[in-house]
């Protein structure tokens, strides 16, 4: 009998706890109402837009939409949570960002009629390393702040807002962001994207963190130029190449690659280098060295890299010639890259355990062999360009100077269907970065002055270089009386004369404190980098070295931007799309990690047509179509 | 004629409720907590079995969220990589009990015997460390001992074996074994510390007894101390049975690569793939947990039946 009681009230425990779970009246009232009709607000101040879609064109939602001075005396005290936190050691908490703090020392005047009002944000950075957790975490127990950056949360913009859990910001963003809305005058090629389809209309969810040029490259192939120079010689003449460094820390030498150029163009370009890194490795007695490194996935990059010059990739992309998103993993393009690896790794060229190293990202593979100078070729990071590497302690590091290469083009692999490409895919990204959204904890606060603080950020000529750089002369003297937070931080930063001014060229120009090199890592902290804004630097005086700046510029000599499917594109998927890519992206992924690799070792056979049938028919039996249909709707929206 | 006495419990005179908790109060206040705990982490919890039949969204919560009925199982089983996943889970639950739930038993033995109690303490504390270690620190050290260079491999090479990662072979039963083996080393001393206690609390006086009558030491561990064990290894065995379908997540997370995973990919590594790649998915996770409870609960129902059976002794 015991036993049953003690049954029952276990029952009963898990029925309670049920009951507990369920929705509490307001909850259930909100989901039987009736719709809002247009131009109403709830009686929590939040506005109801999902059926009140305005039947104008974008262009026409005017500003009368809002009346900011409704807004006057509510609650400008916002919470914020950015991606992630900064490397310093200046101050703790983001919001202490001397930038941050300087504009929220400011008087804000959303409807320029004296109703000024500050804006404080109070911001929150997850813990590293568990970003994402924390995000949705914050999601899942309803506690998310006003202001999100949602790069790091598993939900798009799209299903947040189909569970009421951001607002339409399309109002405010029409009124009080015309700074935000010009970067898309600028780029009309991005005009669009910014805007997600709700109900067949155009209508603002988020706002984009912007770059008005594609930021410089942090990482890309790299290759020993040091061993071309010690070891080969002209293609045409036979002579042998000279190369050095001069007393301004520039290097210069004459290497001529088989294509005439002075950097690996093209396949035959880099063959001829590995065969190069073949004879260093040997005449330098490295016997644990290898000419090039691969990426456990057996592709280098995140898609595209050393792969577009063939024509294809083993990703979904724009076609460039179609317009169209297609999946380049079953076409030829694609089998030609994997004979190319394979010819390469049955040569000895590539690191032999490749596909072990499946821990590591790919860009830091087998550091341990990169940084003791026994790899010819890798994708690093620019940090290791020219002499970063150079050891006068290890004899085959003493001159090592590291070079930057382009994606080749093949002209070696294939028929010519698949060759001659331009490289149209690598890892670049776009103009167009993280989103950030309202959520609805906002809905009863005071927005026009929040997206007034915000839209300030994407002046170009004006808080948009405080983002980039940070805070000029003029603006700390102020600080000292109205932000003394930020002042102190930029004292002790030594940037008393400001973090940047302009030249006689009307080029900006970074304090020499710290520039080019940045120890204390201050560049991050005077600016605001992690916030929602645009970055200026198409003004920026770099002051590269000579043979650094056609390094860098080698990264970028390809345009990547318009096959390149950005998150701007699939934030715009229905939550029903983003699941089926999830599938669809899981299952490709898994297999290609199985089956990309043994291509490469030659454990299933490149040349075996029955094998690369096999493979392109179960990639299509994952039904990767349905994606690229999914896609070319939105775009073609 | 004597009324035939019947087996009734010695708590039988506690009419009620109310009589029991008066007499022993302290023991209930004392099991309190532990009934607190179980209904606060194990039967609330529960509620979140919904999960599986919903898509669960965590901003509409458990009865907003839509309901989609068998769509997660269906997903689920309906992976190409399911069967493959079922078939690795099943073989790495066997293998785990077949070469790790002898291991502690033969060393709480060994302890037993063992006089020298310098010795003995020594050893029981290095058998005891390798279950305090991570299991990030232990991948990474198993890692590096059957790499390419590992000293396993090196040693194995001795007989034949061509260097090779072992970790990276996709022969069987290699991954498998490493796995096993991994467990065993991290579990065996800890497990024998409860064969210990109750090899402890077998009457001396048995022993001794056998020992005058010319038993030797390994009679005496047959005839007497496992005997007296014999309970706790088959309720050891039903528990070991019920929990088996959770092959440890963690290590061959850690240890698997693509390439093997023909031969590594357990249930729980295919649902973190399919639940947590590219968008998180609540449902499948969930589905993919409860399928394996629900195995657990059958595997651990049907091994104590076969224990009462075959044992004259059950769990429940």
């Amino acid at each position: 009998m015991k036993k049953r009681w003690l049954a029952l009230l276990l029952a009963l425990v898990m029925a309670f706890s049920l009951a507990a779970c369920t929705k509490t009246e307001a909850e259930d009232s909100k989901d039987t109402e009736a719709p809002v009709t247009e131009g109403e607000t709830k009686a929590d101040g939040q506005e109801e837009a999902t059926t009140k879609a305005p039947e104008t064109t974008l262009e026409e939602v005017s500003a009368e939409d809002v009346e900011g001075d409704e807004f006057f005396g509510k609650s400008t005290d916002f919470t914020a949570m950015i991606s992630n936190g900064i490397s310093t050691n200046l101050f703790s908490e983001y919001e202490d960002a001397p930038v941050l703090q300087y504009n929220m020392a400011k008087e804000w005047d959303p409807d320029g009629n004296g109703n000024t009002r500050k804006v404080n944000i109070d911001v929150w950075t997850p813990p590293a390393g568990s970003e994402s957790d924390y995000a949705n975490t914050l999601a899942s127990t309803g506690e998310y702040p006003d202001l999100m950056n949602i790069q790091i949360m598993s939900m798009s913009a799209a299903e947040m807002y189909e569970d009421g859990m951001i607002l339409d910001i399309t109002d405010y963003v029409m009124k009080y962001m015309p700074n935000y809305r010009a970067f898309f005058e600028r780029h009309p090629q991005y005009a669009g994207r910014e805007t997600t389809y709700v109900d067949g209309e155009r209508r603002y969810l988020c706002i984009y963190r912007l770059d008005e040029q594609l930021p410089g490259a942090w990482g890309g192939m790299l290759y020993r130029r040091d061993w071309i120079v010690k070891y080969g010689t002209n293609p045409e003449t036979g002579e042998a190449f000279t190369g050095a460094w001069d007393e301004d820390g520039n290097y210069t030498d004459d290497v001529v690659f088989p294509s005439g150029e002075t950097y690996p163009k093209t396949v035959s370009d880099w063959e001829w280098m590995l065969e190069i890194f073949e004879k260093a490795l040997a005449g330098e007695g490295i016997e644990d060295g290898y000419a090039y490194q691969l990426a456990s996935s057996g592709e280098n990059g995140a898609g595209g890299d050393m792969e577009s010059g063939f024509g294809a990739a083993n990703t979904w992309y724009i076609d460039p010639e179609s317009n169209e998103v297609v999946y380049g993993g079953t076409k030829d393009g694609f089998r030609s890259y994997l004979e190319m690896m394979n010819n390469w790794y049955q040569k000895g060229w590539v690191n032999k355990d490749f596909f072990e190293r499946a821990g590591e990202m790919f860009f830091v593979i087998d550091t341990a062999s990169v940084y003791s100078g026994k790899v010819g070729a890798w994708y690093g990071l620019t940090s290791q360009l020219g002499n970063a590497l150079a050891n006068a302690d290890v004899p085959w590091m003493k001159d090592m100077c590291v070079f930057a290469a382009p994606t080749p083009i093949n002209d070696v692999y294939g028929d010519e269907s698949v060759q001659g490409f331009e490289p149209f895919l690598y890892y670049a990204g776009g103009l167009m970065g993280a989103q950030w959204v309202v959520s609805d904890k906002a809905a009863d606060k005071d927005l026009p002055a929040l997206f007034t603080f915000l839209d300030h950020f994407y002046d170009v000529d004006g808080g948009a270089l405080e983002l980039t750089f940070g805070l000029t002369k003029e603006q700390v003297e102020e600080a000292k009386t109205i932000a003394p937070k930020a002042y102190d931080a930029y004292s002790k930063m030594g940037l008393e004369d400001g973090a940047y001014w302009k030249n006689d060229k009307g080029e900006f120009e970074k304090n020499p404190v710290y520039y080019p090199n940045d120890p204390n890592e201050i560049g991050g902290a005077c600016g605001l980098v992690r916030f929602a804004g645009l970055t200026e630097e198409t003004r920026f005086n770099r002051k590269y070295l000579p043979y650094y700046a056609e390094q860098m510029a080698l990264y970028r000599m390809y345009d990547a931007t318009k096959a390149g499917i950005g998150g701007e594109i699939t934030a715009q998927l229905t939550p029903d799309q983003s699941s089926n890519f999830a599938e669809v992206y899981n299952n490709v992924s898994t297999y290609c990690a199985q089956v990309v690799p043994e291509f490469i070792t030659g454990e299933l056979d490149i040349h075996d047509d029955a094998a690369w049938e096999e493979f392109c028919e179960t990639i299509d039996s994952y039904d990767v179509q349905s994606y690229c249909d999914d896609l070319n709707g939105i775009i073609n929206e | 004629m004597a009324r035939k006495k019947k087996n009734v419990s010695p708590y039988k005179d506690a009419k009620t409720w109310k009589k029991d908790f008066k007499k022993n109060g302290v023991i209930y206040l004392i099991f309190l907590p532990i009934a607190a705990y179980f209904i606060i982490f194990n039967y609330i919890p529960m509620v979140g079995i919904l999960m599986a039949f919903e898509n669960y969204k965590p901003t509409k919560g458990l009865f907003g969220s839509k309901w989609v009925g068998w769509a997660n199982f269906a997903k689920l089983f309906g992976g190409k990589e399911f069967p493959r996943a079922f078939r690795n889970t099943a073989i790495m639950a066997v293998m785990s009990i077949a070469l790790g739930f002898l291991p502690p038993i033969i060393l709480a033995i060994l302890f037993s015997e063992c006089k020298p109690k310098k010795f003995k303490r020594v050893t029981q504390i290095m058998s005891y460390m390798p279950n305090f270690v991570s299991a990030v620190v232990v991948c990474a050290i198993v890692t590096e001992f059957v790499s390419k260079d590992g000293p396993i491999t090196h040693f194995l090479m001795l007989f034949g074996m061509k260097q090779q990662n072992l970790l990276a072979s996709k022969v069987e039963p290699v991954f498998k074994l490493i796995y096993c083996l991994i467990g065993v080393w991290v579990g065996f001393g800890y497990g024998s510390i409860i064969y210990t206690t109750a090899i402890s609390n077998v009457n001396g006086e048995l022993k001794e007894a056998a020992a005058l009558d010319g038993a030797n030491r390994f009679q005496r561990i047959w005839h007497i101390v496992l005997p007296s064990i014999k309970h706790l290894v088959i309720m050891q065995l039903t528990m070991a049975v019920g929990t088996m379908f959770m092959v440890g997540f963690d290590k061959v997370l850690l240890l698997y690569i693509p390439k093997t995973y023909e031969v590594s990919d357990v249930l729980y590594t295919y649902t973190y793939r399919m639940a947590f790649g590219n968008k998180i998915d609540y449902g499948v996770s969930t589905a993919s947990s409860l399928f394996q409870s629900i195995l657990g609960t059958v595997l651990l129902i049907t091994s104590n039946q076969l224990s009462r059976r075959f044992a004259s002794y059950s769990l429940f």
